[in-house]
């Protein structure tokens, strides 16, 4: 049965979820005529609309509510635990039931179903592909979500872990292979499943996992559900990004670069010796160089140019005590391409051991 | 102390009297990195790094008098960094147009932001200014303001949600060709069996009320490829070509069948997509010229 945590009416407390879930009801439950209590669209705002509304439903459900005799409701008064919130859920619709409202939001919205708040949590605890620290508390997420909302989370069809090579085929991403967090199992993109929320003429609207229905309608209520989520994910804690909402990760992006971070586990994984920004000694042993972006490099275009395969090459003669000196034009561009490839043999390395990634500063 | 009291009252009267809170205009503010006119008079907009509160720092956008500050508005994208730094090239922002870009921040905390002249009237200009924020994944704004006198407004905005959505607000000559209008694309790509979205306006100024107004949008050119019976198969095709940023769209938007979708670009201007047929791409089946019918989904 939905619930106010306080009082509606003139004069009430008329918190803004409370006054917004009445007005809900009163725009679905329907008077002998066949009209809506409430005419117009609900929005959280207690005024005279809503006034007459509730003493009309009152009024109509007197011999049940008897509001403004002795030891009951006020007229014009919609309490907590009252018969007119009582009498308002018994004449909601089967397909209204189970009409619900955060605190401090101003969107309606019908329960999910518990049967997919456990599987979508299974899901995630099962899924071989997060690291375990990471899905513990994405699935603790959603039990939480659905314990405190009544709300079901569920992963995005592309927010599990993406290899080097799906991470290569984003598009709406500036992040190359290796770049994202979730490369490495700590990231997830999790949504809202089949989310029901009432529209202001008290329609329902199933909407997709981004919620981009209510988002169209208002920017503002879309981003009161993401603050409900979050304030969970803060406790366990989980971290968000700024700009992305969907998008949850085990670390504060403020403590960390994911280059940085790629580099330490090229090092990790790798053969070869790579500093920030991708430079890397080739495998020889030398002095660093720039080897390109991580999506240049996985995609084998990697800038290894011929003088610094000269120069690598013969600094590691030298350190074998040999006199050999390489120069540019006795680089082939067979041994580029070779270079090329061994460098991306490197990025495929660290794809393998992606649960050995370490965030660096 | 009474006459500190008395002092602090007045400046907190001045203050609501003029918004100071959100646009008290600093005498230090940094100069412009660039400037745009507004048209004739010496009425400049201009970009300039903002200050910073929280490690959160937004570039702002002014108003500028024969070189002189006169008004701003921070922009809604903060970068992690004030400094901004000038792209090469539109980055991305707008099809062919050249318009100046620049970055402030890194990583997760940059912020590229770039500004066009849109010709509203024939005698004056507005400011279309694009952002993108993010590293992980991109989000992307678009404002355009416009100067009211000595005041800097800011007259439409169209901001992405959550998840992979895109959009594009590009600036487009209009019949009369003495101005210009907007399209305004929104698409959004929820991957699995779901098919992208992608809708269109057209907005053009309205002089009178001073704001865009929606105006009626027959077609857009396209590109498409394929003709594919599930949007499973129609995103396999996609991801094994050059042909990743394409949309995957039901064909009946392209003239085609309501059960088949379709590899899709779609632009403002022809000239991008005849661009984009001449980019190397070895697409099977060949990329062929299409219209895009945006009715119906312009909201």
């Amino acid at each position: 049965m939905p619930a106010i945590t306080g009082s509606v009416g003139e004069d009430a407390l008329n918190k803004t979820h409370d006054v917004a879930l009445v007005q809900a009801m009163l725009r679905i439950v329907k008077n002998a005529k066949g009209s809506p209590y409430l005419g117009g669209h609900y929005d959280g705002a207690y005024g005279g609309i809503t006034k007459s509304a509730i003493i009309a439903f009152q009024n109509d459900n007197a011999k049940t509510i008897q509001a403004g005799q002795k030891g009951k409701e006020k007229l014009g008064v919609v309490d907590a635990a009252g018969a007119t919130i009582t009498a308002l859920s018994a004449a909601l619709p089967a397909t209204h039931k189970e009409l619900r409202i955060i605190p401090n939001t101003k969107t309606v919205y019908l329960e999910g179903a518990q049967a997919d708040a456990q599987a979508s949590a299974n899901a995630i605890r099962n899924d071989a592909e997060f690291e375990t620290t990471f899905k513990n508390l994405l699935a603790k997420l959603v039990d939480t979500m659905y314990a405190d909302h009544k709300i079901v989370l569920k992963l995005t069809p592309t927010g599990r872990r993406r290899t080097f090579a799906q991470q290569a085929a984003e598009v709406n991403t500036k992040a190359g292979p290796g770049e994202s967090n979730h490369n490495f199992g700590r990231a997830a993109d999790i949504g809202f499943k089949g989310f029901r929320w009432i529209q202001g003429d008290g329609t329902i609207k199933t909407d997709a996992d981004w919620l981009n229905a209510l988002e169209v309608a208002s920017a503002a209520k879309a981003n009161a559900l993401w603050d409900a989520r979050d304030a969970i994910a803060k406790t366990l804690p989980l971290f968000r990004l700024n700009f992305e909402r969907v998008h949850l990760q085990l670390h504060d992006q403020s403590t960390f670069s994911n280059i940085n971070s790629l580099v330490k586990l090229l090092n990790t994984a790798g053969k070869m010796k790579w500093n920030k920004g991708y430079k890397c000694d080739f495998g020889l042993g030398g002095a660093l160089y720039p080897a390109g972006t991580a999506k240049q490099i996985w995609a084998g275009t990697a800038t290894v140019t011929k003088a610094n395969l000269a120069a690598a090459l013969t600094a590691k003669e030298v350190a074998a005590q040999s006199k050999k000196v390489f120069k540019e034009a006795d680089i082939t561009q067979k041994q580029i391409g070779d270079m090329q490839k061994a460098l991306k043999a490197e990025f495929e390395a660290a794809d393998t051991n992606w649960i050995k990634w370490t965030k660096v500063p | 102390m009474p006459l500190l009291i008395y002092l602090f009252v007045l400046l907190a009267a001045w203050c609501v009297a003029e918004d100071c809170a959100s646009r008290q205009l600093e005498p230090g503010l940094v100069p412009a990195v660039t400037q745009v006119s507004a048209g004739p008079g010496g009425v400049t907009y201009g970009l300039a790094p903002g200050s910073c509160t929280e490690g959160r720092c937004a570039p702002v956008i002014q108003l500028l008098s024969s070189g002189k500050l006169v008004d701003f508005i921070p922009l809604d994208f903060a970068a992690s960094e004030a400094a901004l730094t000038r792209e090469e090239g539109n980055s991305g922002l707008a099809e062919l147009t050249p318009v100046e870009a620049w970055t402030a921040g890194s990583e997760e905390g940059a912020v590229t932001t770039a500004l066009q002249s849109v010709r509203l009237t024939p005698a004056g200009n507005g400011l279309l200014v694009h952002q993108t924020a993010g590293f992980e994944h991109i989000k992307r704004r678009h404002d355009l303001f416009v100067a009211d006198g000595k005041k800097l407004k800011r007259v439409w905005s169209a901001a992405e949600g959550a998840g992979p959505a895109w959009s594009a607000a590009e600036v487009v000559p209009s019949g009369n060709g003495r101005t210009d209008e907007i399209i305004y694309l929104r698409g959004f790509r929820p991957g699995g069996t779901e098919a992208d979205t992608l809708t269109a306006r057209r907005l053009v100024w309205d002089d009178t009320k001073q704001e865009l107004a929606v105006q009626p949008l027959a077609i857009l050119p396209a590109v498409t490829t394929g003709e594919y019976s599930s949007v499973k198969t129609a995103r396999r095709a996609a991801a094994s070509s050059c042909l990743n940023e394409y949309w995957v769209l039901p064909a009946n938007r392209f003239g085609g069948a309501a059960s088949k979708f379709v590899l899709a670009r779609v632009a403002a201007r022809k000239q991008t997509i005849e661009a984009e047929m001449a980019r190397p791409c070895e697409a099977r089946p060949a990329r062929r010229m299409a219209k895009f019918r945006p009715a119906g989904t312009v909201e």
